[in-house]
């Protein structure tokens, strides 16, 4: 997990300028206001392609992600937050039967890791998405997989915390299985 | 349309010309958008006309509301913020803090101070924060075609209380001017009118007070404007001027609620 990281302290004098700041119109420059809304649909336009342009940039320079024993991987787990701490328990556990398993732990969600998995996808016979939840990040792993491999869901919801051997019988159900049978959940 | 009629007068006429009336510098260009009548082009220039009275206008931030005053910041020649609905006097908080030497005011109108920012007039108020709240009171939501407001009085009748505004089912009117002035942080609330110029003339007076004791660190200053809504009313802007001293100051009586000691 992520550990907090705060910035050295910077001075407020040595910050960057602001020329957009509200801070009072001097008589030399034009009124400063801060808004989202724009009635003219050409200049409301504008803002949106900045803003496109803006979660592109986004897009392509801060996907974080972890990728767990995935060098020789057959079999993938993807699994965020507290599922991906017993899914990496569960990796060792398979590992220690002989499944070759990796994990990816997605550490942004948006822009999400959707080129790792897709470079993972071929080389794989299956992928299992762990949730602690009905399955919301596993339309995520479908998009970017896009039918290279099944895909398998286990999630528990409520707040129940599945155990290791859990996520394991899950990953064995679906490693053994021959036809493309979902897992099932509780 | 003034420089057309100067321009027909003869050379020595113009040299008489005196000018007694202008736009002040704290107003933009751009035209009000604002329905024939409605007081929010008359608050609008009362409040810019004391900024340049008082000659703030380069150490005035304000905060715009939303409602059919949304684009207040195309009209007032001073830097301002738009907020998201209700939280004017939040963002005002904020600013203030920020730059706790420049005069800071809200400005909403009844459905955005009294409904869905309810939680952030009280508390604002209640912390005392060092801002001038503007709230125009029309009793009825204008923008959005003259629903029932908090405001609205009891049998009053909008486009969703169509026999009336009903206590059983609607609640009372709040008061809110009379509410905030109960808090020990509120320095100043006063309820003011834009029917008349007169009562236009008061508010410049209550606009001037609440920027002076905001330089003097009193505490929050609380404007209250009672104004019209011709459209929504569905009348002409003078029945619905004769309609606010009738059916609205009953309730809503213009004076101060609260002054510093």
């Amino acid at each position: 997990m992520e550990k907090v990281e705060f910035p050295a302290y910077v001075p407020a004098d040595h910050i960057p300028p602001k020329p957009w700041a509200t801070t009072g119109k001097p008589k030399n420059r034009e009124r400063n206001f801060v808004t989202s809304l724009h009635m003219q649909p050409e200049q409301m336009e504008e803002v949106n392609i900045h803003l496109q342009a803006k979660y592109a940039a986004i897009a392509a320079k801060e996907v974080r992600y972890e990728l767990v024993e995935a060098d020789d991987a057959e079999y993938l787990i993807v699994a965020y937050g507290l599922a991906a701490r017993i899914a990496h328990r569960a990796v060792q556990l398979a590992r220690h039967e002989g499944i070759r398993v990796g994990l990816l732990r997605p550490i942004t969600l948006w822009p999400y890791p959707t080129e790792v998995l897709q470079s993972l996808a071929s080389h794989l016979h299956g992928v299992l998405v762990v949730e602690m939840n009905a399955g919301q990040m596993v339309e995520d792993v479908r998009l970017a997989i896009e039918g290279r491999t099944p895909v398998r869901f286990y999630g528990r919801m409520g707040g129940v915390i599945p155990a290791p051997d859990e996520v394991l019988h899950a990953l064995n159900t679906m490693v053994h299985s021959e036809a493309a049978q979902p897992v099932e959940a509780h | 349309m003034t420089e057309a009629i100067v321009n027909e007068l003869t050379a020595e006429e113009q040299t008489q010309l005196e000018c007694v009336y202008v736009k002040p510098g704290t107003l933009t260009e751009t035209r009000f958008h604002y329905c024939p009548g409605c007081g929010h082009s008359v608050a609008h220039r009362a409040l810019m006309e004391v900024v340049a009275e008082l000659g703030i206008q380069e150490s005035t931030v304000g905060v715009a509301p939303v409602g059919c005053s949304v684009f207040a910041y195309h009209y007032m020649n001073v830097d301002m913020q738009e907020a998201a609905h209700g939280r004017a006097a939040a963002v005002a908080t904020a600013v203030k803090r920020i730059l706790p030497d420049r005069y800071v005011f809200s400005y909403q109108g009844d459905g955005d101070l009294a409904a869905i920012g309810t939680a952030e007039t009280i508390h604002v108020c209640n912390r005392g924060e060092n801002i001038m709240m503007v709230f125009i009171n029309n009793a009825i939501y204008g923008m959005t075609g003259g629903q029932m407001a908090p405001t609205s009085m009891l049998g009053m009748k909008t486009t969703t209380t169509p026999a009336g505004r009903e206590a059983e089912t609607s609640g009372f009117p709040i008061k809110i001017a009379d509410m905030v002035a109960m808090l020990p942080g509120v320095a100043y609330v006063t309820r003011q009118s834009v029917h008349t110029p007169n009562a236009v003339r008061q508010l410049k007076k209550a606009f001037t007070r609440g920027f002076q004791y905001q330089k003097e660190k009193r505490g929050t200053c609380f404007i209250e404007v009672v104004s019209n809504c011709p459209s929504g009313w569905k009348m002409t802007p003078l029945e619905a001027n004769r309609w606010l001293v009738d059916n609205m100051f009953p309730l809503y009586p213009p004076g101060d609620i609260k002054v510093p000691a």
